[in-house]
C-alpha cells in the first residue's frame, strides 16, 4: 500500500519551503554588502531585487499555507526536492538580472550548478562580471555543499520529527553525532575552521601574486568555496589557468581532497583516532583507485614529459576524482587529450569521493562495496558449500557487510549508471559526438563539471534541461526525488 | 590534409605580421606548436608575477590565454586592465606559441612584443529606471508582508 | 548538549530515549533488534545492538564521551555489574540505575550510583499523597 499525500501534507510541504525561501535571502544580502563595499550599484540593485522577491515568496508561501501537520518521513522527501528547485530558481534572479547570461533558463542552469557543486558554466564575459555577483556564483555552491535544509536543522533548538529524514533527503547517509542538530552544527563549525585557514591561505597565495588585497580577499572567497565545497566555479574565465601558479594550484589540489573526504572522517581524525586515516575503507579504497587511474593516465599520456603529465593530468584526474572540476588548461586544451585520457577522467568522476562530503558520484564506499560483494562471492564459491562467510570493511569501526547494505548500494549504483546513460544518450541525440555527450553527462551527474564545450550558451534549451535535472538528481542521489514523484504518480491514480 | 594547409598559410608567411584569430589557433594547437604567432586582444584582470617575468592574461572573444613577458617593463605600457569596471586596453601581441610550456608547463605564449592598438577606458554603470522601480515596488510588497506573517505569528492563535 | 547513553530499550528505556532525543546526543544499547525497532525508523539518536556487558559494545556507544549513563535493563546484577564498570573503568560523571531489590540500594548508593528503586519511590510518593 501507498500512502499518498493529501491537502494538509502539502500545506505543510509548502509552509516549510518558504522558511526555506527566507533562509535563501539572507544569504543574499552578503553579496548585497559585497556590491556596497566595491560601489557596483547595478549588481546591488539585482540583488536588492533578487533578496526582496525571495522574501516575499518566503512570506506568501507561510501565509498562504499555514503549518498544519508536522513534518512526518514523507514530507521531508518533498520538502528536500522541491526545496532545491525554488532555491535555485530564486538564486538565479540576481544572476540573470546582471545580462551576462542569454536567457533565465542559462541563469538556472548556472544557479542549479550552483548549489550543487557542479561547476558547469553558461556564463558569458565572465571577466567583466561584477565582484558581487561572483561571490554569490560562488556562496550558491557554499550553501549547496553544505546542504541548503542543513542549514536550516542547524538553527533549530529542538528537533522536531522529520529533521533526520530532510538530512538523509540531501544525500548524507552517515550522522557524525547521534543527534542531528549536534551533526549540522558539527558540519558548519568544521567548514568554518577550514574557511577561515582556507581564505587566509588563497589570500596571502593571490596577493604574492599581485593581485590588489581587497581583490585577493574576495577571489580567496570564491576559491574557497568552490574548492572545498567540490564546486568548480571560478572567478575568470580561464578558471585556474588564470593564475598561473602552480603553488596555487597546489593549494586548491589539498583543499579539493579535503572536501571529498566524509565528514564523519574529519570529526573522527580531529577528536579521536589519527591513524583511522591508514584504516579507514573510503580512503584505502580513494587511494587504490586514485593510484590506478593515475598509472593508466601516465600511459594515456606518455608522449609528454612528466611533470607536465602531473600539472595537467594529475591535476585534472584529481580535480575530475574529487568532484570538483577545476581545470588548470587553456581553453579547448582537454579536447587534445587522447580518447584513453578522457575515458580515464569519465571513471574517475562517475567514482567521485566520499560519502558524506559534497561530492557527487557513485561514492568510494559504494565502490568498494561491490568490490568487496565480488570479492565475497567468487570465496564462497571456492570454499566448502557449509562454511560460513562474511565480508567485513573498516569505516570508523570494524562492520560486517549485510545483505541490506549491499541491496541498497547496487540499487543507487544502478540508478546512478542509468542516469549517467540517459543523459549521454540525449546529448547523443542532439547530434553531440558520443565521448563528449557521455563525458558532460557524467560531468553533470556526479556534479563534477569538467566540460569538453559541449556546454556552451548556444547548446539547445533541451539538454539544458536534461543537464540542469541531471545535476539535481545527482546532488540529492535519487531517494529523494524519486519518492517524491511517486507520490504525485499516487495522487492521479486516486 | 588540414595540416599541410596551415603550413602553407602560415609556415612561408612568418614574416608577415598578420593578425591571427586565437580561437583558431587554440583550435588547431598542433599545428601552431613552437610556432610565431600575432594575435590581438583585451588585456584582462591583472599583471601576475611569475619568476623571472610577469604574466598578462589576454582576451580574444570567448576564448582567452595567459602571456608571459620576460621583460617586466613591457606591461608599463598597459594602463587599463579589463574588470567590471574597466574595459582593458586592446594589445597585440607577437610572440611564441607553446603547446607545452618546457618552463611553465601550461599552454602559453612568450611574448617579446607587446603593443597597444587601442586604450581602454572605463565603462559606465547604467542603472535602468526599471530595476529602481522594481526594486522599490518589492520593498513595499515584501515589507507589508512581512508585518502580516509577523502579526499573524504573534498574535493569532494557531489551532 | 549532552551525551547519553542508555542501556536497556524496555518500556523506561524507551520513553526516556525519545525524550531525550529532541534536545541531546542519545545513544541507545539493547541486544534485542525488536526492542531496538520500537524507538521507530526517524530516532533522532543512535542505536547499538549487543551486550552491554561487552566492553566494546560499550565503546561503540560512545561511552567514553558520555556526561550521562541510564541503565535499565530488566536484571539488577547486571544494571548494577554495568553501572560499575562505567563508574571505575570509564569515569563516566553521571551514572543512573535502576533495581528492584529495595536492599541493594543500601548498599550500592555509597559507591557514587545514582540507584532508582520502584518500591522505595512509589512508597515516598504515596507518603506525599496521603500525609
Amino acid at each position: 500500500m501507498i500512502i499518498s499525500p493529501e491537502k494538509r501534507d502539502f500545506s505543510t510541504i509548502f509552509h516549510v519551503i518558504g522558511r526555506l525561501c527566507l533562509g535563501l535571502s539572507m544569504f543574499m544580502l552578503l553579496p548585497l554588502f559585497c556590491a556596497l563595499v566595491f560601489g557596483e550599484y547595478e549588481p546591488f540593485y539585482d540583488f536588492l531585487i533578487g533578496f526582496l522577491s525571495t522574501a516575499s515568496l518566503g512570506f506568501v508561501l507561510m501565509l498562504l499555507f499555514p503549518f498544519k501537520k508536522e513534518i512526518g518521513w514523507q514530507h521531508s522527501f518533498f520538502i528536500v526536492s522541491l526545496g532545491w528547485l525554488v532555491a535555485s530558481v530564486m538564486g538565479a534572479i540576481p544572476l540573470y538580472l546582471s545580462r551576462h547570461w542569454e536567457s533565465f533558463l542559462d541563469a538556472w542552469f548556472e544557479a542549479m550548478s550552483g548549489f550543487a557543486t557542479t561547476g558547469l558554466i553558461l556564463v558569458k564575459d565572465l571577466d567583466h562580471l561584477s565582484f558581487s555577483h561572483n561571490l554569490w556564483r560562488h556562496l550558491t555552491m557554499f550553501i549547496g555543499g553544505q546542504g541548503i535544509i542543513l542549514a536550516s536543522i542547524s538553527i533549530l533548538s529542538k528537533v522536531r520529527n522529520g529533521s533526520l529524514g530532510l538530512y538523509i533527503g540531501e544525500g548524507r547517509q552517515e550522522k557524525i553525532f547521534p543527534n542531528i542538530i549536534a551533526t549540522a552544527r558539527f558540519i558548519w563549525k568544521v567548514s568554518f575552521i577550514y574557511l577561515t585557514v582556507g581564505v587566509t591561505l588563497f589570500t596571502f597565495l593571490l596577493s604574492y601574486k599581485g593581485l590588489g588585497i581587497s581583490k585577493a580577499i574576495v577571489h580567496g572567497f570564491c576559491l574557497f568555496f568552490a574548492s572545498f565545497d567540490t564546486g568548480g566555479f571560478a572567478p575568470q574565465s580561464q578558471n585556474i589557468a588564470y593564475y598561473h601558479s602552480f603553488s596555487l594550484e597546489i593549494a586548491t589540489m589539498v583543499f579539493m581532497l579535503l572536501g571529498a573526504i566524509n565528514f564523519n572522517l574529519h570529526f573522527w581524525l580531529w577528536y579521536k583516532n589519527k591513524r583511522e586515516i591508514f584504516r579507514n575503507f573510503e580512503i584505502r579504497t580513494f587511494i587504490i583507485s586514485l593510484f590506478s587511474l593515475t598509472i593508466l593516465l601516465f600511459f594515456s599520456l606518455k608522449p609528454l614529459t612528466h611533470s607536465v603529465i602531473f600539472r595537467k593530468g594529475f591535476y585534472q584526474l584529481v580535480s575530475a576524482h574529487t568532484g570538483c572540476g577545476f581545470t588548470n588548461l587553456a581553453p579547448r586544451e582537454i579536447l587534445s587529450f587522447a580518447p584513453l585520457s578522457l575515458t580515464l577522467l569519465i571513471l574517475a568522476m562517475g567514482i567521485g569521493g566520499g560519502v558524506c562530503s559534497t561530492t557527487g558520484g557513485i561514492k568510494l564506499l559504494r565502490l568498494g562495496f561491490i568490490f568487496k560483494a565480488m570479492a565475497g562471492e567468487i570465496k564462497r564459491a571456492i570454499m566448502p558449500h557449509k562454511a560460513v562467510y562474511r565480508e567485513s570493511f573498516h569505516h570508523l569501526k570494524d562492520t560486517l557487510i549485510e545483505e541490506k547494505h549491499l541491496k541498497e548500494t547496487f540499487v543507487i549504483v544502478g540508478f546512478y549508471f542509468l542516469v549517467y546513460l540517459l543523459g549521454g544518450l540525449m546529448g547523443l541525440f542532439y547530434g553531440y559526438p558520443p565521448l563528449a555527450s557521455f563525458f558532460e553527462s557524467v560531468s553533470a551527474a556526479a556534479n563534477v563539471g569538467l566540460s569538453l564545450g559541449v556546454t556552451n550558451p548556444g547548446m539547445p534549451s533541451g539538454l539544458k534541461l536534461t543537464y540542469i535535472c541531471e545535476m539535481w538528481m545527482g546532488r540529492l542521489e535519487f531517494l529523494s526525488i524519486f519518492v517524491s514523484l511517486s507520490y504525485i504518480v499516487s495522487l492521479f491514480k486516486k | 590534409m588540414r595540416r599541410i594547409i596551415f603550413l602553407i598559410i602560415f609556415g612561408l608567411f612568418p614574416l608577415v605580421s598578420y593578425p591571427q584569430s586565437l580561437e583558431e589557433i587554440l583550435k588547431n594547437s598542433q599545428d601552431f606548436d613552437n610556432r610565431k604567432i600575432v594575435f590581438e586582444g583585451e588585456v584582462i584582470g591583472e599583471p601576475l608575477k611569475g619568476e623571472e617575468g610577469v604574466w598578462i592574461n589576454v582576451k580574444q572573444g570567448k576564448v582567452s590565454i595567459g602571456v608571459f613577458l620576460e621583460d617586466s617593463e613591457a606591461i608599463n605600457k598597459i594602463k587599463n586592465y579589463g574588470s567590471y569596471k574597466r574595459r582593458g586596453d586592446w594589445v597585440q601581441i607577437e610572440g611564441i606559441f607553446f603547446n607545452n610550456c618546457p618552463i611553465h608547463l601550461e599552454r602559453d605564449v612568450h611574448a617579446y612584443k607587446l603593443k597597444v592598438i587601442k586604450p581602454g577606458f572605463l565603462l559606465r554603470e547604467e542603472i535602468s529606471l526599471f530595476k529602481v522601480k522594481l526594486s522599490l515596488g518589492l520593498a513595499l510588497l515584501c515589507l507589508t508582508l512581512g508585518i502580516i506573517c509577523f502579526i499573524n505569528l504573534k498574535y493569532v492563535r494557531r489551532d | 548538549m549532552k551525551y547519553i547513553v542508555i542501556i536497556g530499550c524496555g518500556k523506561t528505556g524507551r520513553n526516556l530515549a525519545l525524550e531525550f532525543a529532541t534536545s541531546h546526543n542519545v545513544v541507545v544499547i539493547d541486544r534485542n533488534k525488536t526492542a531496538l525497532d520500537s524507538l521507530g525508523e526517524d530516532f533522532n539518536g543512535k542505536k547499538v545492538l549487543g551486550d552491554a556487558l561487552d566492553t566494546q559494545v560499550l565503546e561503540n556507544a560512545g561511552i567514553k564521551e558520555a556526561d550521562a549513563l541510564v541503565i535499565v535493563t530488566g536484571n539488577d546484577n547486571l544494571n548494577i555489574v554495568i553501572g560499575k564498570v562505567a563508574k571505575k573503568m570509564y569515569k563516566v560523571k553521571k551514572v543512573a540505575l535502576q533495581v528492584y531489590e529495595l536492599a541493594k540500594k543500601k548498599i550500592f548508593s555509597e559507591e557514587g550510583l545514582i540507584i532508582v528503586n520502584r518500591t522505595y519511590l512509589l512508597v515516598e510518593v504515596f507518603k506525599k499523597c496521603i500525609l
